[in-house]
């Protein structure tokens, strides 16, 4: 890939369709002319930050194209906010567009000095998002040392495109001149029917998306052939890696870490859960990394340059190390992941990683998804539940001894998930990932 | 929800918990303790049946702090009063 190439340069040639949104061939001809007219809009108006709401991969790759080189930021919004929502003053942005680029709101006393940065809101599940600054050239910098391929790769987009999982996907497609698969507002199902009738080459999701297709794809009668799988988003277990590799024979398969706020740091090839411990000394990919407290701390070129809006940061160690709230441990030649620190259960003062039962019951051949979360308790604090999606053919009440029993053996007793409901779905968020009940 | 009624409920709640456990049931009477008897329940169970009791009684006697039960009688006793 050659670096200086731009977004507007990445569209072309004119007649290539960029992106199949919701079925309908968006060529590249169209992205530039859209591109184009968001750029006079921003010159117009002076504009130094804009907010554009949107759930379309296509509106994405245009505000990319015109805020590439031009002072103006661009905030990418997954939610509504109301106009007295304090998050407007937090994050100075003087106008909120549409998809058609109508000014929705107007915030005339903003006072933000834009520097061409794209701001992707974070995907945590309580509270205010926080809003993260990258530039372009970094949020590509990983795609852009790969090797330009003009192979006929079809990219399924199963994240928000105002993500920054979804995002890196978009970027992929535009350097590689791929083609990209996208929807308003999939769910599951949508994805699930598009990764057969759309026969996508690669496809990036989240470890609780390809259990979800595992489940689906062992009743569907079409062939889904990938050429690569990525996993990212959660930390993937050694079962739900041990299946895809056995269900998708011929893929490669790659499970990716990165965060809005570290970027995109480095991904994993091996089929393997976790990292070599090997790059705890010598770094990959230009990321450094160390374990305090049991949580993983990051130096990365590919970090955000910021929060907008944030006075200060309990992610960020007084020397500039992101803390990623990932609990890690080292394990032979590998360092794991255990949990997020936001995740923990409680339970009489112990602390149970959901993340670590539910790779436990993931193990068990009847078990196909596992949600494990806590529950207020009197005398203990909190117990430790599990929501269960069972594979095809098992019953609940014939398997419950035996996955209880299957947890029992491996799991300390505060580990234990106490109480185990059957249900037909687990919920996922827009970034994919599951709905944690707390 | 009368006294029997309750105990009726911890009398099937604990029989899942055991039936979980791949264990026997074990037929619970008034004076029977929950921990340190012939019930092979640990304290995490008996958390679940303090949760469990809650769906199923729609009270909870432990929303002010924790008070201490020991037998079967004295745990429905809780939920009586909790309906007070």
């Amino acid at each position: 890939m050659d670096r200086r190439c731009t977004i507007l340069e990445c569209l072309t040639p004119a007649d290539r369709a960029v992106v199949i949104q919701d079925g309908r061939a968006v060529r590249a001809l169209e992205l530039q002319d859209r591109a184009e007219r968001l750029r006079c809009l921003i010159n117009q108006h002076s504009w130094q930050r804009v907010a554009l709401r949107t759930e379309r991969a296509d509106t994405v790759i245009v505000a990319l194209a015109a805020s590439q080189g031009c002072s103006c930021d661009v905030l990418l919004l997954r939610d509504d906010y109301s106009a007295d929502d304090p998050v407007w003053s937090a994050w100075q942005a003087e106008a909120l567009l549409d998809d058609e680029f109508a000014v929705r709101r107007a915030f005339p006393g903003s006072k933000a000095e834009g520097s061409g940065c794209v701001l992707l809101t974070t995907s945590g599940t309580t509270g205010r998002p926080k809003v993260a600054a990258h530039s372009i050239e970094v949020l590509a910098s990983r795609v852009t040392k790969e090797k330009l391929r003009t192979d006929t790769a079809r990219w399924l987009l199963t994240f928000h495109p105002a993500s920054y999982a979804g995002l890196q996907v978009i970027l992929t497609i535009l350097f590689t001149r791929a083609e990209l698969i996208a929807f308003v507002r999939p769910n599951v199902s949508d994805l699930l029917k598009a990764a057969q009738t759309e026969q996508p080459t690669h496809v990036s999701a989240t470890p609780t998306f390809w259990r979800s297709l595992l489940i689906a794809s062992s009743h569907l009668d079409a062939k889904m052939e990938f050429r690569q799988i990525t996993i990212g988003g959660e930390a993937v277990d050694q079962s739900t890696l041990d299946q895809l590799s056995r269900t998708f024979s011929t893929a490669r398969i790659t499970h990716i870490y990165a965060s809005t706020e570290a970027g995109a740091l480095f991904s994993v090839s091996d089929k393997r859960a976790g990292f070599p411990a090997a790059w705890m000394d010598i770094g990959v990919e230009g990321v450094k990394l160390r374990i305090r407290e049991g949580i993983l701390e990051i130096l990365s070129p590919r970090a955000m340059k910021g929060y907008v809006g944030e006075l200060s940061s309990k992610n960020q160690a007084d020397d500039g190390w992101l803390i990623s709230g990932d609990l890690v441990e080292i394990v032979g030649d590998r360092v794991l992941f255990r949990g997020r620190i936001d995740n923990i259960i409680n339970v009489g003062g112990a602390k149970v990683m959901p993340e670590e039962v539910e790779a436990v019951l993931l193990q068990h051949e009847a078990v196909r998804e596992a949600m494990v979360f806590g529950q207020r308790n009197p005398l203990v604090g909190a117990i430790v539940c599990a929501d269960i999606v069972l594979s095809p053919g098992f019953d609940g009440e014939e398997v419950r001894t035996s996955i209880y029993s299957h947890a029992s053996q491996r799991l300390e007793a505060h580990k234990l998930p106490r109480v185990l409901r059957f249900v037909t779905a687990i919920g996922t968020n827009a970034a994919g990932k599951k709905v944690r009940l707390i | 929800m009368n006294s029997d009624e309750i105990r009726g409920h911890i009398q099937a709640i604990v029989d899942r918990i055991l039936r979980q456990k791949g264990l026997d049931p074990v037929l619970l009477t008034k004076e029977t303790r929950f921990l340190g008897g012939h019930v092979p329940i640990d304290s995490l169970d008996l958390a679940v049946l303090l949760t469990e009791l809650e769906k199923v009684t729609g009270v909870d006697p432990f929303k002010y702090g924790f008070r201490n039960f020991l037998t079967v009688d004295e745990l429905a006793g809780l939920y009586m009063d909790g309906k007070k």
